[in-house]
């Protein structure tokens, strides 16, 4: 059976370092699976690059939200952002002269630089923003989920993850194998969830991110305690 | 949604010439003598040069021979095929019935027109895009810019005849028909909002930082919209130069010559280009929403 390999992000415990996108940079930066990745003005006043991995911070207000014994969510959470790896990967579909493909193997969907004619197309299907154009080498540049690290048996075992994994110092983002149901990530998922993103869309994303959980309300004083100053106060 | 201005006039040059080759050949009745007509020069020029100026919005264009690769899939790659068959019919001149080899020469020209509405109508990301009224409106644009252009040469050549001038006005009054559906569809689409972009619903989603400093890929492709001086300029630029002024010059029929009717060619060409800039600055990406924007 074929594999579907891909990421689990844990937004409960993502703390929004970035250290996933610089390992990522790092990493692929010299690969010759992916032929590097250009800057434009690295050490000026605009500097530019295609980023594989790209961390955004939002807020959410549940002030509203809170119900029963758990606490309104309101939280920072951090999202890191990469290519899915989906499974209805419209970035490929729509790829007139073959570059963009998903391997029939794993699931990893990659971009041949030999055949890329650097139309932006398959940028504007991916509801993501997976995909980030190489301005010097005319082509377009992604997440391979270092297909070049995960295969590679002269690498320690464990060393053969995705550099975004191995670099995070919280251990938020695990890889596995997802169509595998005992595999690490299908039971984290299995008994978290996933946020699912845009589901409108059906693309069907691999990577999965687990919801941050609210937490519960611990009384501070016993119930009957309470309700006896309760009492007394309003005397 | 940046527009690429290569993009632009070549949909808009291209749907032109094509729309002329709709027009010379049905107008004809599919008989050989449309053909030998500088009318057919325009049409494959403006097509020529459309299709050259495609090719400069592509950062790796050693690469464009393979466009026809994956025709089975992507709407791009048939577009790409369709237009180099459309050049390949007259090598059947001799094989084939004539009228039978331009009809095929018409049906390819509206496939073309299809294929190029179809690459932006298949796009689920881009609600303003996802619309089937999106290939019917570029295959109109196509037939109403072509038709003033092969009703100005028609003028030069045994005056405008009724028939052309009424068709051209129940085109423009189609084509503005099908655009007020288009636009009424595309408002009132459901569009997602950033918490259908996170997947959390537990509470309200909002951007604290977007975690770039300066512009990115993203930001450029994506992030693009005209000041809303600029988008009032252009959505006037379409009013007048594609509805109102060919209407006028053909109404009063004072001057049905081939001046004035070449002037409504111009003003509709331009006015297309108008409308094709602002079909792309009006457009928004899904991924804004990740940027803290709205759809």
């Amino acid at each position: 059976m074929s594999k579907q390999l891909g990421l689990v992000i844990d937004l409960d415990t993502c703390v929004g370092c970035h250290a996933c996108a610089t390992a990522c940079k790092s990493w692929n930066g010299q690969s010759l699976m992916t032929g590097g990745i250009a800057e434009q003005d690295p050490y000026g006043a605009s500097p530019t690059s295609p980023w594989f991995n790209r961390i955004r911070h939002y807020e959410l207000d549940g002030a509203q939200g809170g119900c029963g014994d758990h606490q309104p969510l309101s939280k920072t959470i951090n999202v890191p952002m990469s290519c899915q790896h989906c499974v209805q990967a419209d970035c490929v579909t729509v790829c007139p002269t073959g570059a963009s493909y998903k391997r029939a193997e794993d699931g990893i969907v990659m971009v041949d630089p030999e055949r890329c004619m650097g139309c932006n197309y398959c940028a504007w299907a991916c509801p993501y923003g997976a995909r980030e154009l190489d301005e010097d080498q005319g082509v377009m540049k992604k997440c391979t989920l270092c297909v070049d690290r995960i295969y590679d048996t002269q690498l320690p075992e464990l060393d053969r993850q995705p550099a975004c994994v191995l670099a995070c110092p919280t251990k938020a983002r695990h890889f596995g194998d997802f169509a595998d149901p005992l595999s690490n990530v299908s039971q984290m998922v299995a008994k978290r969830g996933r946020a699912e993103m845009l589901p409108g869309l059906d693309y069907q994303p691999t990577n999965a991110y687990l919801p941050p959980r609210a937490a519960t309300v611990k009384a501070a004083v016993p119930s009957r305690l309470q309700a006896l100053i309760n009492k007394v106060v309003s005397l | 949604m940046k527009p690429a201005f290569s993009v632009i006039f070549f949909t808009v040059s291209s749907g032109a010439g094509l729309g002329l080759l709709l027009w010379a050949l049905l107008s004809a009745g599919l008989q050989p003598a449309s053909l030998s007509s500088p009318v057919f020069l325009t049409a494959a020029s403006l097509v020529i040069l459309g299709l050259c100026a495609s090719g400069l919005h592509l950062a790796n264009r050693k690469n464009a021979v393979l466009a026809w690769r994956r025709f089975a899939t992507s709407w791009l790659s048939r577009e790409a095929v369709f237009a180099v068959t459309l050049f390949s019919w007259p090598l059947l001149w001799w094989l084939l019935p004539k009228p039978a080899v331009l009809a095929l020469l018409c049906l390819n020209a509206l496939l073309v027109l299809i294929c190029t509405g179809m690459i932006y109508a298949c796009l689920k990301t881009i609600p303003r895009w996802h619309s089937r009224w999106v290939p019917v409106n570029f295959v109109l644009y196509a037939a109403l810019s072509g038709g003033f252009i092969y009703a100005a040469f028609e003028a030069r050549a045994t005056g405008l005849s009724e028939a052309t001038a009424r068709a051209l006005f129940a085109l423009v009054l189609l084509t503005a028909c099908c655009k007020m559906a288009y636009e009424e569809t595309v408002a009132n689409v459901a569009k997602p909002n950033l918490n259908d972009a996170l997947g959390l619903h537990a509470g309200k989603a909002s951007l604290l930082d977007v975690g770039h400093s300066h512009s990115t890929f993203l930001t450029r492709e994506f992030g693009f919209a005209y000041a809303r001086s600029r988008a009032a300029a252009l959505q006037l630029g379409v009013t007048f130069g594609v509805f109102v002024l060919p209407c006028v010059l053909l109404v009063l029929e004072i001057h049905n010559d081939f001046g004035t009717l070449g002037l409504a060619a111009l003003a509709v060409f331009i006015g297309l280009l108008c409308e094709r800039s602002l079909f792309f600055a009006q457009a928004k990406h899904v991924v804004v929403l990740y940027h803290g924007q709205r759809l």
